[in-house]
């Protein structure tokens, strides 16, 4: 089994239940303290084959999804097929990207990635194969790109706010009524808001940018977060997790799957999906161009696109498997009269990755939300 | 006798037509092909460029550094074809780069400001269309050429004009074989006339000799004149042989009618003294007849074997002593002697029909033979002449033929009746030269010494003919 070249990789074998939850303890402790640092670890699992006889294979994942998120669909897939072993390495959007470019790299058979346009880039550049099956032809266009690319979720980027600070639930629909409420509330969320810091977070950037070309209010909330002295995190679940202790009040742009499968477990967590549009993004499976075993790949991707991985996926891992269904008969989006804006596949994604343009709006971005 | 498959002019007109078809489908595949992909290209050459250009309405100068706001419907404008893979450079003319994929090359048509370049070209192993636009910006006042490369594979364009092609194909097979159809309507329809005309000639009674006379198209016009042609000369063929035929019959009736007098008188003179002499006038004249009907009859056959045109080989030495054999009891009765000469080591074969040459030299013998006073010698010579063929020559000590009468002989019923108390039919000659004709050859008349003719017959060898 080869080592991924980084720095502190923690290496562990699954184990029965309680073991896997006193580790778990001591994963989430070290979480605690080093929320940012913690992005950059690269960890891995190994999932053996259930089976015992001698034709077993492995598949190698690399994805950014939490372990705890992708565990159950792992073996929902190994109970179907026990011969395989499963591998799956857990690292940050921008660190995941850079592992498939590396030149020698042939580590991985599959890449789970939230960034939907390091995914883009990643296929345009050249570095992922096709794959075609009666799964992918199901997809709906904006899902896919050149049959390489391969969305499976559909979760949405919401805001949440501590039910504790805000009981009464009189809370603001859009972005415009947004930025009205942050400022009624300043003394509520002054230093107890937070959102994606897009510098660090590949996802956060996406949100971000893609925020920018939407919404005409956008500039002028990043500027209201910023005289709050907003809070930069790399990631929903610690957003989540502030709340949860009730050291911020409220967060922006916080993955919606995360947040509903929190507040399932009785975290005082309250859901905004803003009606005057709330995007979307796609979880996405890509097979690396120089993947050792690109069929098994193909398989696990059928499995995600399956009826049962999609039920998988939401009742399970939390994920919001609903890319085949549609976003009307999901659970997440029940009750939402609002518009959807789905980040859709396609080369336009590749324009926010752009150096200069990153640059720019970075810089830009940092105006706002850093100023005093 | 093994026969060749019939030539068919429809099937020889299917075929051309069917291989012009395929040759006029392949072209319009390559035509259709050729100007959808044109298309094609100025349609992505178009959008290319509309990006390049928008991402050129973002170039500014900060600070002595160039700098390029993207803007978002520059790539995403490129999305609406399709799924192809993007690529795009900003860069200084002299090289630096601003922003973008650093190794994608420019198009290869020379860039002008003010105006698109495009090139074609193959960028990380995928074939792009590249367009390349040029946009002069002021930096501190200094002017700085910045060309912006925005680049597009190609897959679903080919293959939109590969189904553009295959669609034009398929129209175009179908146009050709629903032309195939009327051409073979056509065609059977032009090819009516032969069969009226087939018609017409079947049903002429075969004696009807004249001429056809029906409306025929130009083209097959020729076909009936040469028909016609081929009955005039088998009319007058036939008008020869009957007037050959009323001839001889008219010639038969004075010996039958001699003959029929004859009798008669004998029957007169039953017992009268005059009856030796009635009988063996009697016995003349139906010696002339049956001489004239034999070489009536001999002259038919020849004249048909020669129409035949068999031809086999046929050695003269046999020939001639089968001929020698035929007549020697004739000739022994008299005492007349035939010696046939042989040129040593000769080799006297020739091509033709043994009965018609056999036919010949035994008339010849058989004048030798008559003409030739008792107790003679008759000379056959059969000789190798080299360049004049193959040589028989039948030397007799007869009276000889006079040089004036040399041609007259050979004509038909010349000689006609007893000429002293020698019995002709006046046709034995004339056989003789029909044969030689037939056969590429000649007779000739000299003289022997030091009395009597010699007639040669002159053939070719087998070789030769």
């Amino acid at each position: 089994m080869n080592t991924p070249p980084t720095s502190a990789a923690i290496r562990r074998r699954a184990r029965p239940a309680s073991v896997f939850g006193l580790a778990g303890a001591c994963l989430l402790a070290l979480s605690l303290f080093a929320p940012s640092a913690f992005a950059q670890f690269e960890r891995i699992l190994e999932f053996p084959a259930p089976a015992n006889n001698s034709g077993i294979v492995t598949i190698r994942l690399i994805g950014t999804a939490d372990l705890e998120a992708i565990r159950p669909v792992i073996l929902a897939f190994q109970q179907q097929r026990p011969e395989i072993t499963l591998v799956y390495t857990q690292g940050s959007s921008n660190v995941v990207f850079g592992e498939i470019v590396q030149a020698q790299n042939s580590a991985h058979d599959l890449v789970i990635s939230s960034a939907m346009d390091l995914q883009v880039k990643l296929v345009n550049d050249g570095y992922a194969r096709t794959y075609r099956s009666a799964n992918t032809d199901r997809l709906p266009a904006w899902a896919k790109w050149r049959d390489s690319v391969f969305g499976f979720t559909l979760e949405p980027a919401i805001i949440v706010y501590d039910t504790r600070q805000f009981p009464d639930g009189d809370m603001p629909s859009t972005r415009f009524d947004l930025i009205r409420f942050l400022r009624d509330s300043a003394d509520k969320l002054r230093d107890r808001i937070a959102t994606y810091d897009p510098e660090v977070s590949g996802l956060g950037y996406l949100f971000a940018s893609q925020d920018s070309l939407r919404s005409n209010s956008y500039w002028r909330l990043m500027e209201v977060l910023g005289g709050l002295n907003a809070r930069l995190s790399c990631c929903s679940g610690e957003m989540l997790r502030l709340i949860e202790r009730g050291e911020i009040a409220m967060a922006y742009n916080v993955l919606g799957s995360y947040a509903l499968a929190r507040k399932e477990r009785g975290a005082p967590i309250g859901l905004i999906l803003p009606s005057d549009y709330t995007l979307t993004m796609a979880r996405s499976a890509l097979i690396p161009d120089r993947a050792p075993s690109p069929e098994l790949a193909g398989l696990f991707i059928d499995f995600l696109l399956s009826d049962e991985g999609q039920r998988v996926l939401t009742r399970q891992a939390r994920l919001n498997g609903a890319v085949l269904q549609g976003a009307e008969s999901s659970e997440m989006f029940s009750g939402f009269t609002g518009q959807l804006a789905p980040i859709s596949f396609g080369p336009g994604l590749l324009v926010f990755l752009d150096r200069s343009k990153r640059a720019r709006f970075l810089a830009e971005w940092q105006d706002a939300v850093r100023r005093r | 006798m093994p026969k060749r498959a019939q030539l068919s002019l429809r099937r020889l007109l299917l075929i051309e037509f069917l291989a012009v078809a395929a040759i006029l489908a392949s072209l319009l595949y390559l035509a259709v092909r050729f100007v959808a992909g044109q298309a094609a290209d100025k349609m992505q050459d178009n959008l290319l460029a509309a990006s390049a250009l928008t991402i050129a309405e973002r170039l500014t100068s900060i600070d002595g550094e160039i700098v390029v706001d993207l803007p978002y419907s520059a790539l995403d404008m490129l999305g609406v074809s399709g799924q192809e893979r993007v690529f795009y450079r900003v860069h200084a003319a002299d090289g630096e780069t601003v922003t973008g994929y650093d190794d994608l090359p420019p198009a290869t048509t020379k860039v002008v400001e003010g105006k698109p370049a495009f090139g074609s070209l193959v960028y990380r192993d995928a074939q792009v269309r590249v367009a390349t636009v040029r946009n002069t910006v002021m930096d501190r006042r200094v002017p700085v050429p910045i060309d912006i490369t925005v680049a597009q594979t190609r897959e679903s364009l080919n293959k939109l004009s590969d189904h553009i092609a295959l669609s034009a194909l398929a129209v175009g097979f179908g146009f050709l074989m629903f032309a195939g159809v009327l051409g073979a309507f056509a065609v059977n329809r032009a090819l009516l006339p032969l069969k009226r005309l087939a018609a017409a000639i079947e049903g002429r009674p075969p004696d009807e000799l004249e001429p056809f006379e029906e409306e025929a198209p130009a083209e097959v016009q020729p076909l009936v004149n040469a028909i016609n042609r081929f009955i005039g000369k088998l009319k007058s063929n036939l008008d020869v042989t009957e007037r050959f035929i009323a001839d001889a019959a008219h010639r038969i009736r004075t010996p039958l009618a001699s003959v029929r007098i004859q009798a008669e008188l004998a029957e007169k003179e039953a017992a009268g003294i005059g009856r030796a002499e009635t009988f063996s006038r009697l016995v003349r004249s139906v010696d002339e007849v049956a001489q004239l009907t034999n070489q009536l009859l001999s002259n038919a056959t020849v004249r048909y074997r020669s129409d035949r045109g068999e031809r086999r080989c046929v050695d003269l030495f046999d020939l001639t002593h089968a001929a020698v054999k035929d007549l020697r009891l004739a000739a022994e009765h008299r005492g007349i002697a035939m010696v046939v000469v042989e040129e040593p080591g000769a080799e006297l074969t020739t091509l033709g029909d043994e009965l018609s040459l056999l036919e010949a030299v035994r008339n010849l013998l058989d004048n030798a033979v008559k003409y030739s006073p008792d107790g003679s010698r008759i000379t056959v010579r059969l000789a190798d002449a080299g360049a004049q063929g193959l040589r028989l020559s039948i030397e007799d000590q007869g009276p000889g033929v006079a040089a004036s009468e040399r041609e007259r002989i050979f004509e038909r019923f010349q000689r006609g009746g007893y000429h002293g108390n020698v019995l002709g039919s006046g046709l034995g000659l004339y056989i003789v030269r029909q044969v030689m004709h037939s056969h590429g050859g000649r007779v000739l008349v000299t003289d022997n010494h030091p009395a009597g003719a010699v007639l040669t017959l002159e053939l070719p060898h087998r070789a030769k003919k």
